[in-house]
């Protein structure tokens, strides 16, 4: 058998361009998959780490005040294993070189410094104990603002400003994705977590020996539950807004959300991209067996049992599938990375690194090994069955006929009627060129539509749905007078008020606790709008839903919903659903303001204010803000939406940027393979042409007008399969936090095509010297 | 006319070298039929190349009419290929998807003053079959197909490598005689290969190659017609 090796080693040299692009096709299936699988796992492995060394807490539950005496009780809860009861405050912080209002959370350590969860440190210290002008802050904010340590930060608490040096800075699992609450965009700027010594929150906010806020963890086996139900009933009396399990903890649904986004991207994607690069092999490696028939049945001829011959080709399997699997663990390594490095910034973990997952290499490796085994031995099979004498001769002829294609030609020339003739008369290697350039146009569109479905998103949400240029939050609901006051603000052109109500939302069986966001009628700054994005009008009587909100509670327009208040005096009231409304970020659910505060019983009051301010007055009305004690939080779109879409460009652009590189080389490895194939069956009759006189641009025409025409079928047929492809994307990939809108462009089906054509082009150029080096001698001598 | 001086063409095989042509000297004239006879790697079929502007010389020139085939580039051998030659190979090589009247179009379509296609599938007897492709054809009639499509460009020379070399006995003499009717009709000098001594009393002149030289060069008095010919 060493002789056939060197015969091997000798064709792969021949062939090289085709092994090459085939063993891309490869890199680029095994890539995506490494990199996904690993991305995931690397991020699920850093979760779970931080969870397991900080004591993630179980449970969640915030009270109005309630006594320390009562944690004992807690604490006997059967499944509750350990309880920490602390003190959070939202403050405001006075930063000086910021833009905007700085609001802090602040939250109380315990004395013994372990606490629940244990903070991890990245640089200092946690504040001593009883030292109460000492703090810790979150890296993000450090890392936003450039804080040291030993800075000072000027707070107020409880009206009086007061300074802290900063000790420590600190990440906490609660805040691994820091999102200040009522805020769809987070910006870590103006949002810090700070934690100080539990004497100094005491006498901070007046808390001696009582508690606003718990966390729990359960013991093994516990059912979150029955103590949550518990926690309820014992902390009811305390102004409880309810207590909730991880999976509704802020952070971490927003990470858990991202993390099985991730992991049906891990299989989603390179399941469709490995499905057609198994595919593109398996016809690739076919052909290429197929073109070698004459020679595999010499050597049957000359004795070679059918068994090393099978084996000989497998190995040819294992020599570009070993180069792919190289190519793409190298590719899938550095794209994992890149995946990684682009979540530094959207998650705070200890130790993020990038961890290439076993596994999936072996089974990447797997899956294009069989992929390309079972095209080359049904090739081989359908040669060795032959008889040699049969199988020495060149195949059949095709048997040309007309094609009623031809009729739709407009002139009749004899080139025209080639090109149709090839193309109609051979509608199996059509089809499969066809079908092979009909999937990679939705492998192009995958990676390019994320930034259609960003802006859409965007669109939807910041233009058409929250309409105003910035929120302010007050620090407990005001009455509305205030609106007046924020109007008369210079440049401010139109304020309304917005109420939000902490609430459980009850349907049968299923509940979630949320906040209702009470609506002026008629309001223009916050717009819910329909699935169909039309303006929906807050019904007095009833409660509008997110479709994502609905469908968690299980109801449809009409159902009745109970809505029991978890604040004043706890109202539990039915109320109709009136509409479902398209958001495109979290789960949101409208009253009419006037009927939510009339729940409450609090009168006309509002919690927060959207604003409309003239563009050019925004620098001024945002540091008049920071100067009005009453605003504890201001959020601008203009500042804020910047910063966001540089995170998700970085997340989103990474990947569609790679996506769309495998996208390309899987177009040209569909192109070019089946451009050279076509080649080597026609080189004869082009060199024919070429002695008749044909120049060497008219004999390429001839050829590459077959492509392009074959390009051109199937390029349609990709893009109504980019349809389903990114509709079937969209739905896995959408979650509770996340709506991922299948939206493509007119732009990304240009860009798609023109990429696929582009590819084809290359291809066509790669094959042209071939063209152009055609042995006109030989022909005349030789034989089809 | 052609004309050759001190032809000569080596080729390097690896490490050999292997002379097919050596210091050949030749004209051929208008409206002549020339056969080149002679054994394999005798070096008729190097010389044909060159005539055609297929293959150039290792030296010495070669010229036909004012076109040097020598230095010519590539385009401008295509460009003398299309104008002036018509080739007809021992396996036809005609294009499988299109009939044979399309065959013949298609190279009527390049020329600039092509004779009428059905004329030129007429003068090798094939009217009755334009509309066949070539798996629907004998061997013979895809031969003469071939002929058509060389001569429908009316060339001015009518180059035949082995033209019934795939042939069985009647087909090939069907072949001969068309290729002789486009000599006589249209006047166009004709060169063929072969390996069938037979077919040399059709010409005017024989020239027999061995060893890459022309060993000798016989004239023929009376050229027999296609009917004559026998082997």
């Amino acid at each position: 058998m060493r002789l056939l090796d060197r015969k091997l080693a000798r064709e792969i040299i021949a062939m090289r361009a085709q092994v090459l692009t085939i063993a891309l096709v490869v890199a680029a299936g095994v890539a995506v998959f490494v990199a996904a699988i690993s991305t995931y796992h690397s991020l699920r492995t850093a979760q779970s780490q931080f969870y397991d060394s900080s004591r993630f807490p179980d449970i969640f539950v915030t009270v109005k005040r309630a006594p320390l005496s009562i944690v004992p009780r807690l604490g006997a809860i059967p499944g509750v294993a350990a309880i920490e009861p602390r003190i959070v405050e939202d403050v405001i912080v006075d930063w000086p070189g910021s833009r905007l209002p700085v609001s802090a959370r602040m939250i109380s350590l315990p004395e013994s410094g372990e606490g629940l969860p244990r903070l991890h440190f990245r640089r200092g210290a946690p504040p001593s104990s009883g030292a109460t002008r000492e703090i810790a802050i979150g890296e993000a904010f450090a890392e936003a603002n450039n804080v040291p340590l030993g800075s000072e930060l000027r707070a107020i608490l409880n009206g009086r400003l007061e300074t802290f040096r900063v000790t420590g800075i600190a990440l906490s699992p609660e805040y691994v994705h820091a999102v200040r609450p009522g805020v769809s965009i987070p910006d870590d700027r103006f949002f810090v977590v700070a934690w100080i010594d539990r004497d100094a929150a005491e006498a901070a906010f007046d808390m001696e020996g009582a508690f606003n806020d718990a966390v729990v963890r359960l013991a093994p086996g516990a059912d979150p539950d029955q103590v949550i139900e518990a926690l309820d009933r014992l902390l009811e009396p305390y102004g409880s807004v309810g207590a909730i399990a991880r999976r509704d903890q802020t952070s971490h649904r927003f990470l858990d959300d991202e993390l099985n986004q991730q992991k049906v991207m891990s299989v989603t994607v390179p399941f469709i991209f490995f499905g057609v690069a198994a595919f593109l092999l398996n016809i690739a490696l076919n052909r290429l067996v197929m073109a070698q028939r004459e020679q595999i049945a010499t050597l049957k001829a000359l004795g070679f049992p059918s068994l090393p011959l099978g084996l000989h080709y497998l190995k040819l399997v294992a020599a570009i599938v070993s180069l792919g699997s190289i190519l793409g663990v190298a590719g899938g390594y550095l794209f994992g990375h890149a995946m990684i490095a682009s979540y530094h910034a959207f998650f705070r973990f200890p130790t993020l690194d990038f961890i290439l997952t076993g596994w999936s290499i072996v089974v990447g490796v797997a899956i294009s090994l069989a992929a390309a085994s079972v095209g080359v031995l049904t090739a081989v099979r359908s040669v060795v069955a032959l008889k040699p004498a049969v199988a020495m001769r060149p195949e059949a002829p095709i048997r040309f006929r007309r094609s009623i294609f031809e009729a739709l030609l407009p002139g009749r020339s004899p080139r025209a009627k080639m090109i149709v003739r090839h193309i109609a008369g051979r509608p199996l290697q059509t089809a499969l060129t066809t079908i092979g350039i009909a999937f990679a146009v939705p492998m192009v569109v995958l990676g390019l539509f994320w930034r259609d479905s960003v802006d859409h998103m965007m669109d939807v949400q910041f233009n058409m749905i929250e309409r105003g240029n910035a929120l302010v939050t007050f620090p407990q609901p005001v009455d509305s007078d205030i609106l007046g006051d924020l109007v008369r603000l210079p440049g401010v052109m139109n304020v309304e008020g917005q109420r939000f109500v902490p609430v459980r939302l009850r349907a049968g069986q299923r509940s979630y606790l949320t906040s209702i966001i009470g609506l002026p009628r008629d309001g223009d700054l916050r717009v819910p709008r329909d699935l169909d994005l039309r303006p929906i009008e807050a019904a007095p009587d009833g409660i509008t839903l997110s479709e994502r909100l609905a469908e968690r509670l299980g109801v449809t327009a009409s159902d009745e919903i109970t809505v029991e208040v978890m604040e004043g005096e706890r109202r539990h009231i039915d109320v109709p659903v009136t509409a479902i409304v398209e958001e495109m970020l979290g789960m949101s659910s409208y009253m009419e303001i006037g009927v939510l505060n009339h729940l409450t019983g609090e009168g006309d009051v509002v919690s927060a204010a959207a604003l409309y301010i003239e563009p050019s007055a925004i620098g001024p009305v945002s540091e008049r803000f920071k100067s009005l004690p009453v605003i504890s939080a201001a959020t601008m779109k203009a500042y804020s939406m910047a910063m966001f879409l540089d995170k998700i460009a970085g997340l989103v652009l990474v990947s569609a940027a790679i996506l769309t590189v495998f996208a390309i080389i899987i177009a040209v490895g569909v192109v070019y393979n089946s451009a050279r194939i076509r080649y080597q069956e026609r080189a004869r009759e082009l060199a024919s042409l070429r002695v008749l006189g044909f120049t060497r641009a008219e004999v390429s025409r001839l050829l590459f007008t077959e492509f392009m025409v074959e390009i051109v079928i199937g390029i349609p047929f990709g893009l109504v399969l980019s349809r389903f492809v990114v509709d079937l994307i969209a739905r896995f990939h959408s979650n509770e936090s996340f709506q991922v809108p299948a939206v493509i462009e007119p732009r990304t089906y240009a860009a798609a095509s023109i990429i696929v054509l582009l590819a084809g082009a290359a291809s066509t150029y790669m094959l042209r010297r071939r063209v152009y080096a055609l042995d006109l001698v030989a022909v005349l001598k030789s034989r089809d | 006319m052609f004309t050759a001086r001190g032809l000569s063409k080596v080729y390097v095989v690896g490490e050999m070298e292997v002379r097919a042509l050596h210091d050949v000297d030749l004209d051929i004239y208008p409206r002549e039929f020339v056969v080149l006879l002679g054994p394999s790697g005798s070096g008729k079929s190097t010389l044909l190349n060159i005539l055609g502007g297929l293959d150039s010389p290792t030296t010495g020139e070669a010229r036909w009419r004012d076109h040097d085939l020598v230095n010519a580039d590539e385009a401008a051998l295509t460009h003398y290929r299309r104008e002036h030659v018509g080739f007809v190979f021992q396996f036809f090589n005609l294009i499988p998807s299109l009939t044979a009247l399309e065959n013949v179009q298609l190279v009527a379509e390049i020329a600039e003053k092509p004779l009428d296609p059905r004329v030129a599938l007429d003068l090798v007897g094939l009217s009755d079959r334009l509309d066949h492709f070539p798996s629907q054809l004998s061997g013979g009639e895809q031969q003469r197909v071939a002929v058509a499509r060389a001569i429908v460009k009316a060339p001015d020379v009518l180059l035949c490598d082995e033209p019934t070399g795939a042939l069985d006995y009647e087909t090939g003499k069907l072949v001969l005689a068309a290729i002789a009717r486009a000599n006589a009709e249209l006047g166009t000098t004709t060169v063929v290969i072969t390996h069938n001594s037979a077919i040399a009393g059709m010409a005017d002149r024989v020239l027999h190659l061995a060893g890459g030289s022309i060993a000798r060069i016989k004239r023929n008095a009376h050229r027999l017609t296609t009917q004559e010919v026998r082997w």
